[in-house]
């Protein structure tokens, strides 16, 4: 377990560098350990799909520095809650033991399903905490928007 | 329209007037402008900004960011615990609800008169009716015409018309909508008659002055009569506005006690009784195309189980909230995604029973408001009868959205043996019409204001808003709240 840990710490740090180049992918003020947490999720949310893209491949600063003047303390506290606990749930939810870090895509889409799906209230309003705001960003893009408004 | 916006102020601001109103929703927009068409000096100050329809905004998340209260993230505190959803903008929740218009039911008003019957005088329903005529004709209010509605609108009329159950087109305060789908982020061609396209430039016609960016903080009131207000700008600087005639409160069921609390005002029931239509939605998938973010926002509407306190309408919303209602997530979420214009949604709303309170928190308003068991059993009623009319009407598959029920369901006969879940949590709700927490009576040890709507302990303080109204109304309260405002004004301009 705590090599686990380690190995998924070290993974978090390469992870950082990486961000560094990259548009934001979570509100400022977040750890890097956060922010990678954050891009792991959403991105296992929305993955590129058919001819939709991914969450984590739009650029999604406007949207954090808009969330950032207007989301009420309490949402942003929530999703912040939400990232922190849903990274860190996998032992207890999958019961492996690594953070959302450690676990490869079909993985950690199966954490937010079963997170979505638990009988534990907490665990399915986190999920849907996450969902919600990476629909809000997802669908706030002017392609997705159109590509989504052309089904039939 | 608007005479001082509060981002241009950075230092301390006195103005002054005969009436100060605070709230430029419906209802303090109709006690300003009948208080302004009768020579009476008005200012409007207002929390939110002021937005052109040029600038409403196509997608959820920048709506909810400029013209909701919290972006529409505010969150009552119990079980379940529900968002509740306010316009902050120029003409309030008008602005973004789905304009739809209901005189006040006479059986509602009986049970009003019941309960005091004080309220026979001051509340008399022929005057009600006449000022429900007056209303009507100005908002242009009439039923949904059916070739602007949409699939979305048409198909719940399919599903009601099969299984027997009264229903109608919506009757909507609108002139020349097209059906563009977006009534929730505010109308971007202005034919929705909300507030700050109807009775508020009418007021600024007659004199009537805005202030918008400005949010109340105190009723400021000096033995025993409220003098004026004072607020702040987004830049901290305060404002301070002296009202020689009368302060009235329209700033809503959660905020107009809150004002009261926050000024030292605690006489009565300020804050308790809040009550509410809480609401759940249920999502179909049809074969054909439903593509629900076009055609009127709400069109239609069931209303032939009101008795069993429910009432069914079409729920057109923006392609975000739609897809937040799939049930998958990855892969499946986004062929959810790309088949959602497939998908319809409609919603139930709730005449609870249930009580709760408005309290004032260091920054925010404090509600807590959990549902009762019958609420929660009358909810899994209103969903099921959804998700059968969605099945009458064609649906491949319906989600009914609640916790332990399945969640995709193809066949009328699995949801017959159904229980209603006993835990709150199992529900997923939002409430939008709030009430109760000034209630109008006659004895002051029950009632926070007067059948003059005048505040029991207070000279020349008044609120105008759903907050007086005695009990919730189960049906949709924008037009009960006008008259009633404009009933509230009478008495303001009658000082």
């Amino acid at each position: 377990m705590l090599r686990e840990l380690i190995t998924d710490s070290l993974r978090e740090v390469s992870t950082r560098v990486h961000r560094a180049a990259i548009a934001a992918t979570a509100p400022s003020g977040w750890t890097a350990t956060e922010r990678a947490w954050s891009e792991a999720l959403f991105a296992a949310l929305l993955p590129a799909e058919g001819r939709l893209p991914g969450l984590a491949t739009l650029d999604l600063d406007a949207f954090w520095v808009r969330y950032a003047e207007v989301a009420p303390p309490m949402l942003r506290f929530g999703l912040r809650a939400s990232v922190d606990l849903l990274a860190l749930s996998p032992p207890f939810v999958l019961g492996v033991p690594h953070t959302v870090l450690g676990l490869d895509a079909a993985a950690r889409e199966a954490l937010l399903d079963q997170a979505l799906r638990s009988r534990v209230f907490l665990l399915r309003q986190l999920a849907t905490t996450v969902k919600l705001v990476g629909l809000m960003a997802y669908l706030r893009d002017p392609g997705v928007r159109a590509r989504v408004g052309e089904g039939s | 329209m608007i005479s001082l916006d509060g981002r241009d102020v950075r230092v301390p601001l006195e103005l002054s007037s005969d009436v100060v109103v605070v709230g430029s929703g419906p209802a303090g927009a109709m006690v300003a402008r009948t208080l302004a068409r009768r020579g009476i000096g008005v200012l409007v100050v207002e929390e939110g900004p002021f937005v052109t329809p040029a600038e409403m905004p196509a997608d959820s998340f920048s709506a909810m960011a400029s013209l909701y209260r919290d972006m529409g993230a505010s969150l009552m505190l119990g079980a379940p615990p529900m968002p509740f959803v306010q316009g902050r903008v120029v003409g309030g929740t008008s602005v973004v609800n789905g304009a739809i218009s209901w005189r006040l039911p006479e059986d509602v008003h009986r049970e009003w008169v019941a309960a005091d019957p004080a309220l026979s005088d001051a509340l008399p329903y022929r005057e009600l009716d006449a000022l429900f005529d007056e209303i009507e004709a100005d908002l242009g209010i009439h039923p949904t015409e059916a070739e602007i509605a949409g699939p979305n609108n048409l198909l719940l009329a399919k599903g009601a018309e099969i299984l027997g159950l009264e229903h109608r087109p919506i009757s909507r305060n609108v002139r020349g909508c097209r059906g563009l789908g977006r009534c929730l982020q505010g109308c971007p061609e202005g034919n929705k008659t909300s507030m700050d396209r109807s009775y508020l430039p009418d007021a600024v016609r007659h004199g009537a002055r805005i202030v918008c960016n400005v949010e109340v903080t105190r009723v400021v009131h000096e033995q025993g009569r409220a003098v004026g207000v004072e607020g702040v700008t987004p830049s901290g600087a305060r404002v301070r506005i002296r009202a020689s005639r009368a302060v009235v409160l329209a700033a809503s069921a959660v905020q107009s006690p809150v004002l009261l609390i926050r000024s030292g005002l605690q006489q009565g029931p300020v804050g308790r009784g809040f009550s509410a239509h809480p609401g759940a939605a249920v999502a179909g998938r049809f074969r054909e195309p439903v593509r629900l973010w076009e055609g009127a926002t709400q069109g239609h509407e069931v209303i032939g189980l009101r008795k069993e306190r429910l009432k069914f309408e079409a729920l057109g919303y923006d392609m975000t909230l739609v897809a937040a209602r799939t049930k998958g997530v990855g892969a499946s979420l986004v062929r959810d995604l790309e088949d959602l214009a497939h998908f319809a949604n409609w919603g139930v709303a709730v005449r609870a029973r249930a009580e709760g309170v408005v309290r004032a928190g260091p920054k925010r308003a404090i509600v807590t408001y959990s549902l009762e068991r019958e609420d929660l059993r009358t909810t899994a009623r209103g969903v099921k009868v959804l998700c059968e009319m969605m099945l009458a009407a064609g649906a491949e598959a319906v989600f009914p959205g609640i916790y332990g029920w399945p969640e995709r369901v193809t066949e009328r006969t699995a949801l017959a043996d159904l229980p209603a879940p006993s835990d709150p949590n199992a529900y997923t709700m939002a409430v939008t019409h709030m009430f109760g927490t000034c209630r109008m009576g006659s004895r002051p040890a029950d009632a926070v204001v007067g059948t003059d709507f005048q505040h029991h302990a207070i000279e020349g303080l008044y609120v105008a808003d759903s907050s007086v109204f005695p009990t919730n109304t189960g049906v949709n309260p924008q037009t009960s709240i006008l008259a009633l405002a404009a009933m509230c004004a009478r008495h303001v301009a009658a000082r």
